[in-house]
C-alpha cells in the first residue's frame, strides 16, 4: 500500500485538528495549542509539541491547509497516484487497511472482505471523505 | 508491559512508597523487590528536589521536568543522522543488525520471570502498604511464568490428558493447553490449533451466555501468567514454549519411558523430565545468547569471571523500575509476521485479553513466522531488527490513546506520552539510585577500567539536552546532574566511548555499562539464587550433555534427547522445533 501519513495517536491527532478548526484547544494533558501549521516542518513541530509522533512520508513536499466554510461545497479529490496504486492493489487482493482505532472503537475486527468490495468500500470511502468536511 | 507501575499508585503525600525512606531503612512493605546494593537517602534520584516537593503534594514541579524529556524521548528521527556503519547497517536508520526482535520478546518473558505483581496498581487509591503489593515470583528464572506452580497449582494452564480422565484424576495433567487461532473471524475446526488457549466464564457471576443477546468471547486466558497474553507476539512466544514442552513429553511417551513405576509416577515422571528440559534449554538460552547480545562486551566479561555483586531475595528496583525498561526502546511500530507486507504493532496489543475480547483468538495473520525474527540456520528469511537502544521510544508505545494516563494527577500538569511517562514517573518515586552515584558505588567495586566517571557523560547530557531545545539552562543543569535512571540507560546505550569520551559511532547496538551492570547482576543474581538440577552456571558449558544427565536419571534412559541437537541460541531451538515438526 502506499506510504501514508501517520500519529501515533489518533485521538490526540484528531483533538488537534479539531482544536485548529475550532480555535477552542480539545488537547488533553494540559497542552497549548500549536499554531496551525504552514509547512511540513511546522506540522512535526506541533504534533510532537502536544505529545504525537508523526511520520511524513518522504513523497511530500509541501504541506497546504484547506478551511472549510458552510459556504463552499469543497470537494477533496485525492492524489491521482495513490488512488491508482491503492485500486489496483486491492483489485489484487490487498487488504483494505483501516487504522485500528476503528475497529478498536466497534470492539472487534471489521470482516475480511473481497477483493472486488474491498474496491467498492476504497470507492465509497473516497466519496465519503471528499465531501464530509469532518462533520 | 509490566504490572508493576509505581506511576500508577503514586496519589497521595502518604504512600508509604513514595517517601523511599521505608525502601531506604531497608523496611520496604514490597515483598520481593528490593533496591540494588542499598542507596543511602542522599544517594537518591531527587531532580533538585523535585521528588521530595512531590511527596510533599506539589506534583507539577516533577511532572513538568518529566514531561519535557518525554517530549524528546518521542523524538522519531533520533537515529537518522547517526547510521551504521555500511556493512554492518540494518535497512534502517534504527535497526539494530545485532539484535534481531524475537529477543525484544524473550526479554518480555523473563522479565514476566522474574516479576510477578499480583495486583494492578492502575487507578488504585490504597496506599502500598496496605494494597497487596507485592512480586510473587517466588523462584524467578526458573520458568514459572510458564508453568506456574505446576499441574496441580495451576491446571487450568494444562491439557486434560486422556490418562487423567481414565485414572480418575490420580494421573497429572502432563501438557500444557493450546487453542485455535482465528481466521478473519471464523473460529472453527479448521482453525490451527496455534493460539493460546482461551476460555469463556460458563456458569460463572459474569456468564455471557446468561443474555443471549450478548456477545460471548474467550475472555480467559489460560496460561499460567496471564501477562503473556499481554500482546499477540507475547502469546505467540508462550506458544512455542507449550509446544517445546508438549513436544518432549510426546517423545518420552512414544519412547515408552519411564518404563518402570506405577502409570501415575510415570506420567509425573516424563512432566517433571520436561519441565526440567524446557527450563535449562531457556536459562541455557538466556546465558549464552540473551544476555551476550544486550549487555556491552566488557561487562558481559567480568560477569563471565566474577560472581555478582549480590545474590539475594528479590528484584532490584533499579532493574525492574530503571535499566530494564530499555527494553521498551527496542520495540518496532510494524512487524513482517507471516508475510513480507508489514502488519502494525499496535495490532498485536489489540489482540489480548487485557485489552478486548473481540479480537481473540489471535488472527492467524499473528500467527509468527519465528524465521523472521530470529536467524534460523536453514531457514534464511528476511529479519525484522529490533531498534537500537537509545532515547527513543518507538511510536506504538509512546501513544496515550493506546496506553492512557491512569493515576490521578492533582495539579496542574500532565504526564502523558503513554509508556515513556509511566516509565519516568515510576523510575522518579521508586527511590532509586542517583546515577552519578551509583557511578562512584560501581566504579569503587569494579574498578575505573570498567566503570568510567560520570563527568564525561554529564557533559554529553548537557549538550543533547540543550540541543533539545525544550528545556531551560537550569532543568538542562538539574537533568544531567541527576537523570532518571531509566532515561540515562537509553542514553548511555546510544554512544560508545572513545579516549574516554561519550561518541555516536555504534551507538545503540548494546546497553552502556551501568546498564548492563544492573541488567548482569540482577540476572546472575537470580539465577545463582535459584538453582534448578542439572544446571550449569558457567556461560559456554554444553547443554546436551546436562539434558542426558537430567533424562537418565528422571526417565531411566537418555533416548528421548538422544538426537537433539546442542541448542546453544534461541534460532537453533527454532530450527530444532522446525525439523521436528512441531513448529509448522
Amino acid at each position: 500500500m502506499v506510504e501514508v501519513f501517520k500519529v501515533n495517536d489518533e485521538l490526540q491527532w484528531g483533538r488537534l485538528v479539531k482544536s485548529w478548526a475550532t480555535g477552542v484547544n480539545h488537547l488533553t494533558g494540559g497542552f497549548a495549542l500549536p499554531a496551525v501549521p504552514r509547512t511540513l516542518d511546522d506540522l512535526k513541530a506541533a504534533c510532537h509539541a502536544v505529545g504525537i509522533a508523526c511520520t511524513v512520508p518522504s513523497h511530500h513536499k509541501a504541506l497546504a491547509v484547506l478551511s472549510s466554510s458552510e459556504e463552499v461545497l469543497v470537494i477533496r479529490l485525492p492524489a491521482k497516484s495513490v488512488t491508482d496504486e491503492t485500486h489496483k492493489e486491492l483489485g489484487n487482493g490487498a487488504a483494505y487497511s483501516l487504522p485500528s482505532f476503528y475497529d478498536d472503537f466497534y470492539g472487534k475486527p471489521l470482516p475480511a472482505m473481497t477483493p472486488a468490495k474491498s474496491q467498492e468500500f476504497h470507492a465509497a470511502r473516497i466519496g465519503d471523505y471528499s465531501v464530509r468536511m469532518c462533520a | 508491559m509490566h504490572g508493576l507501575n509505581l506511576a500508577l499508585s503514586h496519589v497521595g503525600p502518604r504512600s508509604t512508597l513514595e517517601s523511599g525512606e521505608q525502601i531506604a531503612s531497608g523496611s520496604s512493605t514490597i515483598e520481593g523487590l528490593r533496591h540494588f546494593l542499598k542507596p543511602r537517602p542522599d544517594q537518591r534520584f531527587s531532580a533538585d528536589g523535585r521528588v521530595e516537593s512531590y511527596i510533599a503534594g506539589n506534583g507539577d514541579p516533577l511532572r513538568l521536568l518529566l514531561r519535557k524529556l518525554s517530549s524528546t524521548l518521542l523524538f522519531e528521527d533520533f537515529w537518522h543522522d547517526k547510521p551504521l556503519p555500511a556493512g554492518i547497517a540494518g535497512p534502517l536508520p534504527f535497526d539494530n543488525p545485532q539484535v534481531p526482535s524475537a529477543y525484544t520478546y524473550l526479554l518480555q518473558l523473563a522479565a514476566h520471570d522474574l516479576v510477578h505483581s499480583s495486583v494492578s496498581l492502575a487507578g488504585t487509591g490504597a496506599d502500598l502498604g496496605v494494597s497487596g503489593i507485592v512480586n510473587s515470583r517466588n523462584v524467578p528464572l526458573t520458568l514459572e511464568t510458564i508453568y506456574g506452580g505446576g499441574p496441580e497449582v495451576c491446571p487450568h494452564a494444562y491439557k486434560i490428558d486422556q490418562a487423567f480422565v481414565s485414572s480418575g484424576g490420580r494421573v497429572s495433567r502432563t501438557r500444557l493447553r493450546l487453542g485455535r487461532l482465528r481466521i478473519d473471524n471464523r473460529l472453527d475446526a479448521s482453525c490451527p490449533m496455534r493460539d493460546v488457549a482461551r476460555g469463556e466464564p460458563l456458569h460463572a457471576s459474569d456468564d455471557p451466555h446468561r443474555d443471549p443477546s450478548a456477545s460471548v468471547w474467550p475472555s480467559e486466558a489460560l496460561v499460567a501468567d496471564p501477562r503473556n497474553d499481554d500482546h499477540a507476539i507475547l502469546s505467540q512466544l508462550t506458544v512455542l514454549f507449550h509446544l517445546l514442552h508438549n513436544h518432549l513429553v510426546d517423545r518420552m511417551e512414544a519412547l515408552g519411558l519411564p518404563s518402570d513405576g506405577p502409570s501415575e509416577q510415570q506420567a509425573f515422571r516424563r512432566f517433571l523430565a520436561a519441565r526440567t528440559a524446557v527450563t535449562l534449554i531457556y536459562r541455557h538460552i538466556l546465558r549464552n545468547d540473551v544476555l551476550p547480545r544486550i549487555l556491552h562486551p566488557d561487562v558481559t566479561s567480568w560477569y563471565g569471571s566474577n560472581s555478582p555483586l549480590e545474590v539475594a531475595h528479590g528484584i532490584p528496583l533499579e532493574f525492574t523500575h530503571g535499566a530494564f525498561r530499555f527494553a521498551h526502546a527496542m520495540v518496532r511500530d510494524r512487524y513482517s509476521v507471516t508475510r513480507d507486507a508489514p502488519l502494525d504493532t499496535e495490532r498485536a496489543l489489540q489482540q489480548s485479553s487485557h485489552r478486548g475480547f473481540g479480537f481473540l483468538p489471535v488472527s492467524t495473520e499473528w500467527r509468527v513466522d519465528w524465521r523472521r525474527f530470529v536467524p534460523v540456520p536453514g531457514h534464511p528469511m528476511p529479519m525484522n531488527l529490533s531498534r537500537r537502544i537509545g532515547p527513543s521510544y518507538p511510536g506504538v508505545l509512546s501513544s496515550s490513546r493506546l496506553f492512557p494516563v491512569l493515576a490521578p494527577e492533582a495539579g496542574a500538569a500532565s504526564l502523558p506520552y503513554g509508556l515513556i511517562g509511566r516509565d519516568l514517573m515510576s523510575a522518579s518515586l521508586a527511590g532509586l539510585w542517583s546515577v552519578p552515584a551509583l557511578t562512584a558505588e560501581l566504579q569503587g567495586r569494579l574498578g575505573a577500567g570498567l566503570v568510567p566517571d560520570f563527568a564525561a557523560w554529564q557533559a554529553a547530557l548537557g549538550d543533547w539536552l540543550t540541543a533539545q531545545s525544550v528545556f531551560d539552562a537550569a532543568e538542562v543543569a538539574t537533568l544531567a546532574a541527576d537523570p532518571p535512571l531509566p532515561f540515562y540507560c537509553l542514553f548511555e546505550a546510544s554512544k560508545t566511548l572513545r579516549a574516554g569520551l561519550p561518541h555516536d559511532t555504534l551507538g545503540g547496538l548494546k546497553l552502556g555499562v551501568i546498564g548492563s551492570i544492573i541488567v548482569a547482576d540482577t540476572f546472575h543474581g537470580a539465577l545463582q539464587r535459584n538453582p534448578v538440577a542439572f544446571d550449569a552456571a558457567a556461560t559456554g558449558a554444553l547443554l546436551k550433555p546436562r539434558l542426558l544427565a537430567m533424562s537418565a536419571a528422571i526417565l531411566g534412559a537418555p533416548a528421548p534427547f538422544a538426537t537433539l541437537p546442542e541448542i546453544g541460541d534461541f534460532g537453533t531451538l527454532v530450527a530444532y522445533l522446525i525439523d521436528s515438526a512441531t513448529l509448522p
